[in-house]
Formats: structure tokens, sequence, C-alpha cells
């Protein structure tokens, strides 16, 4: 995730030139948006997935932790 | 009486009849810092998306777009791994081993006083700049909306947060987050779906429309409006969002008021779905109004000078597309906004100076609960005055740079030291000490240094550091000069708080069900 953050701010720092050519009009923003969108859906997918394994395991290992209050 | 007021006042009369049945459950010191954590993980998801969904996220991202258009997308991607790394990393460790604010889990083995002391300025140092960006937002707003003064907006802000804190404590200030929320998800939503269907939701007619009518034209689209190609500058902006999130202290406070850590994972897991969709209204929200309100003779008459300044943006865009009573509608839950985070700010920075100051460093756990509490409205009522006159004095300040410095110290200062005391084993108190201060004085100073208030407050032609963010800067030297002299730290009491790594991993499970907190004894 962190490697796909920073791929995307360099790559909207580069665009719209790529390798010395323009990009076509709105290809940018396309693709940005795009990219953007996929982080984002990329961190609810891992968070939910996150969330149900870890939920499962809890559910199948025998703990000795019960819930607990504050003070 | 108009709709602005009629909503904004239904909102204050809900809020005062819960912080009154808030205030009849509120009797133990449990009660007030973490709601007895009897919170579900569901509620406390969006009362944490409600934090994070603060005035500057609303009104702020959808005037940043307004303008810069494409890089507003910085924001929402960093925003997005922030909230993973809090998931991930921070909240469920957090819940095991805390129990009112996070510098419980950091002086589990190091040195409770200096690491309190420290805590203490981290959190008080992120707080109030940032209370008082958000009343110097309240009085703004109430000026533009409410045809009271300046100061009479500021006032009401500072009086109703004293009042949900005061009487109310955790579970008043949660279940205001967590109406408020819904209320904000609900009228971004209205607002989106009012956006597309005026351009037939069509996404790229509403692009079209934008680019025509805003005065960068396509340029608006592109990267590169706020930024330009500054490298630093940008990764900065990322790391702030990235460890500013898992080291702001009313987002961490909020962990500790759910039964336990099964619950913190699902209430993290939620915020981060909630905040990542809300983002994403706003971007296109705020695309929307550079196509519907550039040039428009009511709101913007001279290009993108947006009458009341770009923080309106929202405003304005919800009277052209549904009236007056719209307007009045989501203006209300804007100032509903502010009111929820700023109880959560002086909340938290209540709970570090009676718990953290008061009851850990100075009495040293002698105290009682009933003392603490005392302390600790004290706190409320003495930061809702300081804040009110703070802000009056900071009138026609930009909110942004106020804004910046509390992501910076938290990420540079709070996220660091708590990282590390909960994965590293190395980590010592003279280390904890050395990154967490040597984080927050350079992140305060080069913002001073900065553009933002160098030339932009103080009025210098150049600021004397030129990048925008100091965090690309701060964060990696508060880790590496933890690291450092925590590795070359060789005294007896180092070597103890090595040896209890061990013993603070395992404790969490082995502690038997209801037992005292974490800190009880620290």
């Amino acid at each position: 995730m962190i490697a796909l953050v920073l791929l995307f701010d360099a790559c909207s720092l580069l665009a719209p030139a790529l390798m010395g050519m323009p990009i076509a009009p709105g290809g940018t923003f396309t693709v940005g948006v795009v990219f953007a969108l996929l982080i984002v859906l990329a961190a609810i997918a891992s968070a939910v997935y996150y969330v149900r394994h870890l939920n499962r395991e809890d559910s199948m290992t025998p703990s000795s932790q019960g819930p607990r209050t504050n003070g | 009486m108009n709709s602005a007021t009629v909503t904004f006042l239904v909102f204050v009369a809900s809020t005062l009849l819960i912080t009154h049945w808030a205030a009849r459950r509120t009797h133990s010191r449990a009660d007030f810092y973490a709601a007895g954590a009897r919170i579900s993980g569901t509620q406390n998801g969006f009362a944490i998306a409600g934090d994070a969904m603060s005035a500057a996220s609303f009104l702020g991202l959808i005037g940043l777009t307004f303008e810069y258009g494409y890089d507003v997308l910085y924001f929402i991607v960093s925003l997005a791994l922030s909230w993973v790394i809090v998931l991930l990393f921070i909240a469920e460790r957090l819940r095991h081993l805390g129990t009112y604010t996070f510098a419980d889990v950091v002086c589990l083995r190091l040195a409770r006083g200096p690491i309190r002391a420290l805590a203490a300025a981290g959190t008080l140092t992120v707080a109030i700049p940032y209370l008082i960006a958000q009343l110097v937002a309240a009085g703004t707003l109430v000026q533009q909306l409410f045809g009271l003064s300046y100061a009479q907006g500021a006032v009401l802000a500072g009086l109703l947060m004293t009042i949900y804190v005061t009487f109310g404590g955790m579970i008043a200030t949660t279940w205001v987050q967590i109406i408020k929320a819904a209320l904000l998800l609900g009228g971004g939503l209205l607002l989106l779906l009012l956006v597309l269907q005026h351009f037939d939701f069509s996404l790229s007619a509403l692009g079209r429309q934008a680019v025509v009518a805003h005065p960068r034209g396509a340029a608006l689209l592109q990267p590169g409006g706020m930024y330009g190609t500054d490298l630093i500058t940008v990764l900065s902006l990322s790391l702030a969002f990235i460890g500013g999130t898992a080291g702001l202290p009313h987002v961490l406070m909020r962990f500790f008021t759910v039964p336990d850590a099964r619950e913190a994972r699902h209430s993290a897991a939620l915020a981060l779905s909630l905040v990542c969709g809300f983002q994403f209204i706003v971007f296109i929200v705020g695309l929307g109004a550079a196509a519907l309100l550039v040039g428009h003779p009511d709101y913007s008459p001279q290009g993108t000078q947006i009458i009341g300044g770009s923080n309106m943006v929202a405003i304005h865009l919800a009277r052209e597309l549904g009236g007056e009573p719209f307007m009045g509608f989501i203006a209300a839950v804007a100032f509903a906004t502010i009111l929820a985070v700023v109880s959560g700010l002086t909340l938290s920075a209540a709970a570090t100076v009676s718990h953290d100051l008061y009851a850990q460093a100075i009495r040293r756990g002698t105290g009682s609960d009933v003392d603490e509490l005392r302390v600790s409205r004290i706190t409320a009522v003495t930061l809702g005055v300081t804040g009110v006159g703070l802000a009056i004095l900071f009138e026609g300040q930009n909110v942004a740079v106020l804004a910046v410095l509390p992501l910076a110290i938290a990420a540079s200062s709070n996220f660091p030291v708590l990282l590390l005391a909960m994965y590293w084993r190395g980590l010592t108190t003279r280390g904890a000490l050395a990154g967490g201060y040597s984080g927050m004085l350079v992140s305060v100073l080069l913002v001073v240094l900065g553009p933002s208030v160098w030339a932009g407050a103080f009025g210098f032609e150049e600021p004397l550091f030129p990048y925008a963010y100091p965090t690309l800067f701060s964060m990696p030297l508060a880790f590496l000069l933890a690291w450092h002299v925590s590795r070359s730290d060789r005294s007896v009491a180092a070597e103890a708080e090595r040896a209890a790594f061990a013993q603070q991993m395992i404790r969490p499970f082995s502690r038997s069900p209801g037992s005292g907190g974490a800190a009880a004894g620290n």
C-alpha cells in the first residue's frame, strides 16, 4: 500500500509527460482517478479481509482473554 | 428564522438532551474518559469517522478541489493509507495495552513521569492549534450564516463544547460525533446526488463543464495546481497524513471506548471505509462546484474568487442545487461538524492534563476518581475559555495554517513514540524522549519557518524553510533519534525496560476479565 501511494505521487508528478511525450488531454485525470480509486478500494478490501480473517482466527482459538472494562 | 437556524437549533437541542442523559450515566473516570468501554464497534466506527471528517475535510477539501482539482487526490490516497496503518498497527494493540490515553501504552515499561509529560506536551501541542483552527472556522461560519458576530460564533461553539465535555464526558462526545457523522454522510451523499443529477449522472459531462468554466481550463484535471512538481512537499504531505492520523490523541482515545480489541479492529475498519467513501464524495462534489459556480454572478463573479472564501464553496453549491432549505441544512451540518470535533479535542486535552499529568505524574496514582474528574472538568472549562480567547485573537487568520501544525506534530512526535513502544523491544525512556521531543520541536520550528507561517502569516518575502510540510524531515529524525539513543543507552534502567517488553506483550492475554487498566499502577 505504501508503495502504491508513493507510486501514485511519483506518477502524478511526472505527468502529463510520459518519457517526454505528452499524454492525451484528460488522460492523466482518467488514469489518476482510476489509480486513486484502486488504492482506496484496496485499502477497504484489505481492511475487510484482515478483520474477517482475524475474527475467524479468534473464534477458532480458545482464549483466556475476556471482555474488559477500563479503570 | 431561516432554515439554517432551525436545523442548527434542532441539532443543539438534541445534543443537549444527549448530554443530560450522558451526565446521568457518568459516574467514574472510566465513564468520563472512555464511556465505560460500552460503545460498540459499529458506533465507535461512526464516531472515529466523525472525528476524521472534520470541517477541514468537508468544507476545506471541497474548496481545494474547486480551486486546484486533481491535486486533492494526494490527500485522498494518503488518508486511505493512514487508516490502513491505524487498523493494522495501532487499533488492536492500543486497545490491548491502554486504558484512557495513548501515554498509558507508552509508559507501560518506560519511566512514568517524563513519558507522561512528553505525551501531555504532544497532546496539547496537537490539540490547541487544532482547537483554535476549528473555533476560527466556527466564528466565520456563524458570521456568514446566522447573522451573529464572529466573536459570538466562537463563544457559542466554545460554550457548547465545554458543556458537552464537562457534563457528558466521553459518552456525550461520542454520541454527538455519531449523530454528526450520520448527518454529514447523509448531507454529502445528497449533495453528490444533486450534482450528478444536474449532469444526467455523466461524470465526463461534469468534467467537460468544469474544464470549460474554470480559468485553469484543462489544467484543472492535471496534477500540479497546488504543489507544482515539488516531490518533497507531496511526500511530506503523504507522510503527515499517514503518521498524523495514527498520532492524533482524540482519535487514539476512541479505541478505549470499546469493550475489547476485536471491537477496536471492527471500528477502525468501518471508519476506514466511511472516511474513504466520504473523501471521494467530497472530490466529485468539488469538481461539480467548479463546473457550476465558477463565474456565477451570485457566488463567484470573478473566476474562482468565491464570495465568503473557499470554505464557503460547499454552502454555495448546496444553495445552487437545493435552494435555501438545503443550504441551511448543509450549513448547520458544517457547524455541527465543528462542534463535534472540538468536543473530542477538548476531551483528549482534558484527559491528558488530569490523567497523565495530575493523577499519574504528579499524584503518582494516589489521587481519587473524584479529584481526577474535578481536574478534568476544570481543564475542559479552562480550555474552552482559552480556546475562545485565542480564536478571537486569531480572527481572519488562514485556518489551513493552523491546521497544518497538528498533523505534522502528531506524525513526528506521538506516532513514532507510540509505534516504537508497542513494537520495538529496544526502545528506552531516553530514546523515546529524544525522538518525541526532537520530532515535536523540529516540526513546530519548520512549520514556523515555512511558507505558511513565515511568509503567509508573518509577511516575510521568502520563507526560511522552503517546503509547506516538515514531515519528511521531522518524522524520520524522530525515529532515527529514538533508535540511536535507545541503542546507545547502556544504563541499568534501559536494560530493565528492554526486558519488560516480553512481559508487556503477554500481559493483556493473561489479564482476567474486568481487571484494572494497564496503567493503573504505572
